[in-house]
């Protein structure tokens, strides 16, 4: 299908309203999580995982999609009126966008960063659009080496330029990803494995769990933390008809710089693994790198808020990309959708575009339809966000623990995966203390089926041997560039010891 | 006043936990069979190789810790740690008490409970709170959305619907 038709057949989807009623209530939800500085957009789609069982999947994905967008607005309100990140992607924005509230431009301040969201959101849905057919066709061609060096890309991104965690942490934890995934039946023989001789683990561990407890119910712990240190101060902002038109005077201004974040920032989100705090980190060093003014940043630069919200935009918009064409998530946030794919017995992968056009389509058209209900909702409903900063803690915990737990329990009915929840929340609190990142544990989990069965296939091709990995035409590029990024940090580690011993001597 | 953990301690124990993890996922993947059988690669060498990843990662995090040592911070201040241990002990009590007071009973109990007790709020608004919580949910998820979620042990005794 051609991408017009494709787009026509993808509104009429959008716009019945069913679909519609649900692409609004994932963007309302997402922008509430985005706001609450204790949940995060990622642990946000896995929470409600589990409630998409029982609707429709093209309304399903539209929610959830629309979830994401949400969570990338919302943490902009709080990074800006409170000085607090409500999402890791919008942290940059703290920097500049704080001070510019406090010298009391909050108002040009978050405008700015929902237009620009929305400039980029635009580019990247007409890339999607456009590019989401020839990915696809390209890759129909795809042979397990393909998948697989496909894969190995991914999990060498996290390793290679993962956010600030240490690469060894970072390889444990896309091992143990693997090792949870593998436990149950082996998808060939059929054998039980790794077992231990019970029947619970015959079935195997099941994603949803596990996500919730990593990333929702350790971050509750981490943020009670929080609630031994300091107070809110808020900047009140009302937004007016002025700032916005202040704010689409300002991105005009910039449209250059606007431009390359987007584009960066796509190309970061189609990239497999990291998605949009990485993102959003490369844009401001961007807008820095190519300002006439470098000083005025961290004193509340405009540029320091509009480079860093589009491309973490556009990054998000990217990250779904990988995941529907090739079946590789993006970014963690796209791995939890991904799994979703799967729960509705759906495959992501370029056979998707032939089996179930209404689905993929209806998705393209949401991400147009959901960031504009996602800006229109910011601009006229932001003093009613930020209040919601203000729901005491002592209430929200209890609400998102139960709903966490219903979720957990609704997947298998089974209290075997209420426990999974609660010791992975416990680990994951104090794995996320010591700094080992948990989304390449989930994206390993959500993948390691495919790239098991992928890899299985390829030593067969081989004769038991890989080397048909690097001497096929595509795959072999791409294991190169793996392989790269799985020896970067040693490289990194390398100049800097020889920087130092030219500084000594 | 006792010490409190600094943060290579628990790097050297979370480091050694997984390589004790890794070793037992060795000997399973060894014994399950990781080499070259009759359909290919066996079921064991994937996890074989992903465990061998995972337990040399973990001797050299553990390395690292103990080299770096001296330098490290504490864990956490002990007021940080309350708080967390304040969250997280209601918590654990609530999946623990799933099974025998069911899901609506916990929830209304964990929200009016600890919000009285952690957020220091009014009982006679957050019990009522919690209570109205308890129901819709119960409303939403039992009719609604058609999804059976955990019984009190009193369920059909004199309980209507709990």
């Amino acid at each position: 299908m051609d991408p017009i038709s494709g787009l026509g057949l993808g509104f009429s989807q959008v716009f019945q309203p069913y679909n519609l009623a649900f692409l609004f209530l994932g963007v309302v939800l997402g922008l509430v999580i985005g706001v609450l500085p204790g949940l995060g957009g990622t642990s946000g789609v896995a929470i409600l995982l589990p409630l998409t069982l029982f609707i429709h999947p093209n309304a399903a994905i539209m929610m959830l999609a629309g979830l994401y967008w949400g969570a990338l607005y919302g943490g902009v309100i709080t990074s800006i009126l409170f000085n607090i990140p409500g999402e890791p992607w919008s942290a940059v924005l703290v920097f500049d966008g704080h001070p510019l509230a406090k010298a009391g431009r909050a108002g040009l301040a978050l405008t700015t960063a929902f237009v620009s969201s929305l400039f980029a959101a635009f580019v990247s849905n007409l890339l999607f659009t456009f590019f989401a057919v020839p990915l696809a066709e390209f890759a129909l061609g795809f042979g397990p080496p393909e998948i697989f060096a496909i894969m190995l890309m991914a999990f060498a991104t996290f390793v290679g330029i993962g956010e600030g965690a240490s690469p060894l942490k970072t390889l444990i934890m896309i091992a143990l990803g693997f090792l949870l995934g593998a436990v149950g039946l082996d998808l060939v023989t059929g054998q039980p494995r790794l077992t231990f001789g019970t029947i619970t683990l015959l079935t195997g561990f099941n994603f949803v769990p596990i996500t919730i407890g990593l990333f929702g119910i350790a971050e509750l712990l981490v943020s009670a933390e929080e609630q031994a240190r300091e107070k809110l101060e808020e900047i009140k902002a009302r937004l007016g008809w002025h700032d916005l038109v202040a704010a689409v005077r300002e991105v005009g201004r910039r449209l250059w710089l606007l431009i390359a974040a987007t584009l960066m920032g796509f190309w970061v989100g189609v990239m497999p693994g990291t998605g949009a705090t990485p993102a959003a980190f490369m844009g401001y060093g961007l807008a820095r790198q190519y300002s006439r003014s470098p000083e005025r940043f961290g004193k509340g630069a405009v540029e320091g808020v509009m480079a860093p919200q589009a491309a973490a935009d556009a990054a998000g918009i990217g990250s779904l990309l990988p995941m529907v064409t090739l079946g590789v998530p993006g970014s963690p946030t796209a791995a939890v959708i991904m799994a979703g794919l799967f729960m509705w017995g759906l495959i992501p992968g370029p056979k998707l575009f032939q089996e179930r056009p209404d689905f993929v389509w209806g998705l393209v058209g949401s991400l147009y339809v959901g960031h504009l209900v996602g800006f229109g909702l910011c601009i006229l409903a932001t003093p009613l966000l930020a209040a919601i900063m203000r729901v005491p803690y002592a209430l929200l915990t209890p609400f998102i623990v139960m709903i966490s737990i219903l979720g957990a329990y609704a997947v298998n009915n089974s209290l075997f995966d209420v426990w999974i929840v609660l010791i992975f929340g416990l680990v994951g609190y104090v794995l996320r203390k010591l700094k080992y990142p948990a989304a390449p544990l989930i994206v390993a989990l959500v993948l390691g089926d495919p790239t098991e069965s992928a890899f299985r296939q390829t030593l067969i091709m081989g004769h038991g041997w890989p080397a048909i990995l690097f001497t096929r035409p595509i795959s072999g590029p791409l294991m190169g560039v793996a392989i790269l990024l799985f020896f970067l940090p040693l490289i990194r580690v390398v100049l800097t010891r020889r920087r130092a011993q030219v500084q000594q001597a | 006043m006792r010490r409190l953990p600094r943060t290579h301690h628990l790097e050297l124990l979370v480091g050694a936990a997984f390589v004790a993890l890794a070793l037992v996922l060795i000997r399973e993947s060894v014994l399950l069979g990781a080499g070259w059988g009759s359909a290919g690669p066996q079921p064991g060498l994937f996890p074989l190789l992903s465990a061998l990843v995972m337990g040399s990662s973990g001797l050299l995090v553990c390395a690292q810790a103990a080299n770096h040592g001296s330098e490290s911070s504490p864990f956490a201040e002990r007021s940080e740690l309350l708080e967390v241990v304040k969250v997280a002990a209601p918590m654990v009590a609530a999946v623990v008490l799933l099974p025998y007071l069911g899901f609506y009973m916990v929830t209304a109990l964990y929200l009016g409970l600890f919000a009285v007790w952690y957020g220091r709020m009014p009982w006679y608004l957050v019990l009522p709170l919690g209570i109205a919580v308890a129901v819709v949910a119960f409303y939403a998820f039992e009719q609604g959305f058609k999804v059976l979620l955990p019984k009190s042990i009193f369920y059909g005794y004199f309980l209507p619907f709990f």
